[in-house]
C-alpha cells in the first residue's frame, strides 16, 4: 500500500545507521592523534591560563571605546542571568590577543563580504558603557 | 551556554576535560559530566534547570512503577501519567500562550496569557525523557534505578540544547561502559572543528547576507533579492543546525559516546521524501517511532496519521502559525509524491528531482523565516516580481557577498566522502594514513584559530535553534 510508510519501516532505526564517511576509511596514526589532541586541548588550556593571568585592557584603541569590565557576582545577577551575559561580554572584550584575532577575522571577512573595510564607520550601541563618546574621536579621519 | 562562544571554548571546555580525564573511574567521570552539564544549562537558564530535573524525576519514578507493575493495567496508567506530565510542561511553557491567543480571538474571550520565556532546549530534553519512559514500557530498555544516571542522559551538555535527539536506547549501555581512546577523541576534535566552522563562518556570513536583504522593507524587495535571500537563509539554517549537531557528535566522541547522525547532506535530496530522510534525522525518526507507528502507522488511517505527524512536526519547530503552515506544506508534497509524483521522479533524470526538491525546500523556508502571514505574502509577491526584477541597492549587497553562496553550496555537497574516495586511490595504505593524519591535525588547529578569530571579531553571533 503506502510506499512512504513501507520505506520508513524498512529504514533501519537511527542508532544502527553508520556515518557514511566512517566506513572503510583509513584511521589516523596514534602518534598523530596524540599530537592533534595535545595541540587542540593544549591551545584551550593555554588561552585559559593566559586569560586568567594577563591584565585586562580597559580601552580598545582600535575601536575607540571602553571595554567591558568583570561583572560583580551577586545572587540577583546570577539568578536573572545578567551576570552570565555580562561575563560573556567581558570575556570577549578582554580575550587574549584580541586585536590580532580581530585583524585575522577582518582579513577573512574581506573574502566573504567586501563591505567591511577599516575605513567604515561602525556604529556600536554600547549602552551606558560608552563613556568615551565624543572624546577621543579624530573627526578628520571619520 | 552555546558551543560557539569563547566562554565555552576557553573556560568551560578545558576545565571539563581536565575534571573528566584525570579520574579513571567511569562512576566519577559520570558525576563530573553530570555536574558540568548542570552548570552548562544553568549558565543560560539559572531557574529553569529545576524544570529539567523535575521532568527527569517524573520519568524516573514512572519507569520504576512501570517495571514494578509490568504486564498489568497499572503499568499503562503510569506510562500515561508520565507522558501527560512530561508533555504538559512542554505545553505550558511552549504552547500555552499560542493556543490561548488562538482561543481568545476565535471565541472572543479574554483568557490571560502566561508570558513566560521558553526554557532553552525544552523541546529536545522532553522528547529525550519521553524515549526513556516509553521504551521502558515497551520493554526495549532496562529500567534505570539510579536517578543521577538518568539525569546525566537527559542533561548531557553536548546534545542538551539543540540535539541530536539521542534516545535512551542509544546511550544506556554507554553510560555504564564506554571506551575513551585517543584516536576516537581525535576524530571527535575534527568533527567538532567542522561544526565550529560551519556555525561561526558559513552560517554567520550566510545569515548576514540574508539579514541585509530581508531586514528592510519587504515592499522594496526585488525578485532577485528575494530568491538570493531565501537561498542564503537555506544555507544559514542548515549550517547553523548541522554545525551544532557536528559539534555535539564530536564532543560526544571526545567523552567516549556515540551519538546518532542528524544530517546527511539534505540539499542533495532527489525528492522531498528523500530530504526528510537527510534533514534532522533524529526528529523524523522520533515522530515515526513514537507517534506515527503507535497511531497505526500505515496499517490504518495512514493519511490522518501523516497529517497529524506533520502538524506536530510543524508545531515542534515553534508555537506560531507559520510553522503549522510549514508542516502542512511538507505534508502536501509528501502525499503528492506518494500518490503520484514519486514514481515519476524515480524514473526521471536525477537533475529533475534535484531541481524540484531545491525549489520546494526554498519556498518552504519562506514559511519558516517569515513569522506573520502578511510578511509571507509580501515575500511571495516580491519573489514573483511585484517589485521589479532587480534593484541597485540589492544588487550591491549581493555583489558584496558574492563569495558566500558558492562556498556554502560547495560545503553542502558531499565533498568529504569524495575526498576520502580520492585518498583511497593512493596505493600505499601508509601514505594514505600519513596524509590523513597531517591533514586532520593541520585542519583542527587552523579551524580553532579561524573560529576563535570569528568569535572575537564578530559580535554577530545569534543562535537560530534557541527557539525550539
Amino acid at each position: 500500500m503506502i510506499a512512504f510508510a513501507d520505506k520508513l519501516k524498512k529504514q533501519p532505526a537511527a542508532p544502527q545507521e553508520k556515518p557514511e564517511a566512517a566506513q572503510a576509511s583509513p584511521r589516523i596514526y596514534k602518534p598523530f592523534a596524540v599530537v592533534l589532541c595535545v595541540l587542540f586541548f593544549g591551545a584551550l588550556f593555554a588561552l585559559l591560563l593566559v586569560s586568567v593571568f594577563d591584565t585586562d585592557k580597559t580601552v580598545s584603541e582600535t575601536e575607540n571605546r571602553a571595554l567591558a569590565s568583570r561583572p560583580a557576582v551577586t545572587a540577583a545577577a546570577v539568578f536573572d542571568g545578567s551576570f552570565m551575559t555580562d561575563f560573556e561580554t567581558y570575556y570577549t572584550d578582554t580575550f587574549p590577543f584580541r586585536d590580532q584575532l580581530m585583524q585575522l577575522h577582518e582579513t577573512l571577512s574581506d573574502f566573504f563580504s567586501s563591505t567591511k573595510t577599516s575605513d567604515d564607520i561602525v556604529l556600536v550601541d554600547r549602552g551606558d558603557k560608552d563613556d568615551f563618546a565624543g572624546q577621543d574621536i579624530d573627526y578628520d579621519d571619520a | 551556554m552555546v558551543f560557539s562562544s569563547l566562554v565555552f571554548l576557553y573556560i568551560f571546555l578545558p576545565l571539563c576535560l581536565a575534571a573528566y580525564f584525570i579520574p579513571k573511574s567511569i562512576r566519577v567521570r559520570n558525576v563530573v559530566l553530570l555536574l558540568f552539564s548542570l552548570v552548562f544549562y544553568a549558565w543560560g537558564e539559572p531557574v529553569y534547570i529545576l524544570l529539567m530535573v523535575a521532568t527527569t524525576a517524573v520519568d524516573f519514578f514512572a519507569g520504576l512503577f512501570i517495571e514494578k507493575y509490568r504486564g498489568t493495567k497499572k503499568a499503562k496508567l503510569f506510562l500515561t501519567l508520565a507522558v501527560v506530565l512530561t508533555l504538559s510542561s512542554l505545553g505550558l511553557f511552549k504552547y500555552y500562550d499560542f493556543f490561548t491567543t488562538a482561543a481568545n480571538s476565535l471565541f472572543s474571550v479574554h483568557i490571560p496569557l502566561l508570558g513566560v520565556s521558553l526554557p532553552i532546549g525544552i523541546s529536545f530534553f522532553t522528547f529525550q525523557a519521553l524515549t526513556y519512559v516509553v521504551d521502558v514500557y515497551r520493554d526495549k530498555v532496562p529500567v534505570q534505578t539510579s536517578f543521577y544516571k538518568l539525569l546525566l542522559y537527559v542533561s548531557m551538555f553536548p546534545q542538551l540544547i539543540a540535539g541530536p535527539i539521542v534516545r535512551y536506547s542509544d546511550v544506556c549501555e554507554q553510560i555504564e561502559v564506554r571506551t575513551c581512546a585517543v584516536q576516537k577523541a581525535a576524530a571527535g576534535v575534527v568533527r567538532f572543528c567542522i561544526g565550529l566552522l560551519k556555525k561561526t563562518i558559513l552560517a554567520n556570513f550566510a545569515g548576514e547576507l540574508c539579514e541585509q536583504l530581508f531586514g528592510g522593507d519587504l515592499s522594496t524587495l526585488s525578485a532577485l533579492g528575494a530568491w538570493v535571500g531565501i537561498l542564503a537563509y537555506a544555507f544559514q539554517i542548515y549550517f547553523d543546525f548541522a554545525g551544532y549537531s557536528d559539534m555535539a557528535i564530536g564532543l560526544g566522541k571526545i567523552f567516549g559516546f556515540d551519538f546518532p547522525e542528524n544530517f546527511r547532506y539534505p540539499y542533495i535530496a532527489r525528492s522531498i521524501n528523500d530530504f526528510w530522510r537527510r534533514w534532522h534525522i533524529t526528529l523524523s525518526t522520533f515522530f515515526r517511532d513514537y507517534v506515527y507507528i503507535p497511531m497505526g502507522g500505515n496499517r490504518k488511517r495512514w493519511a490522518t496519521n501523516m497529517l497529524i505527524v506533520w502538524l506536530l512536526t510543524g508545531l515542534w519547530h515553534g508555537a506560531s502559525w507559520n510553522f503549522v503552515l510549514w508542516g502542512l506544506y511538507y505534508f502536501v508534497f509528501l502525499m503528492l509524491e506518494k500518490l503520484w509524483l514519486g514514481d515519476k521522479l524515480a524514473k526521471a533524470p536525477a537533475i529533475v528531482g534535484h531541481i524540484y526538491s531545491i525549489l520546494v525546500i526554498l519556498v518552504g523556508w519562506a514559511f519558516f523565516y517569515f513569522e506573520s502571514l502578511s510578511e509571507i505574502q509580501a515575500f511571495f509577491l516580491a519573489a514573483f516580481g511585484a517589485n521589479g526584477f532587480s534593484s541597485v541597492t540589492q544588487r550591491t549587497v549581493i555583489v558584496n557577498y558574492i563569495a558566500v553562496l558558492p562556498v556554502c553550496a560547495i560545503c553542502s555537497l558531499p565533498v568529504l566522502p569524495k575526498l576520502r574516495a580520492l585518498l583511497a586511490r593512493v596505493r600505499s595504505e601508509k601514505v594514505q594514513r600519513v596524509m590523513l593524519s597531517v591533514a586532520q591535525t593541520v585542519f583542527s588547529v587552523g579551524a580553532l584559530l579561524v573560529a576563535t578569530a570569528a568569535l572575537v571579531g564578530s559580535s554577530y553571533n545569534p543562535f537560530l535553534y534557541f527557539r525550539f
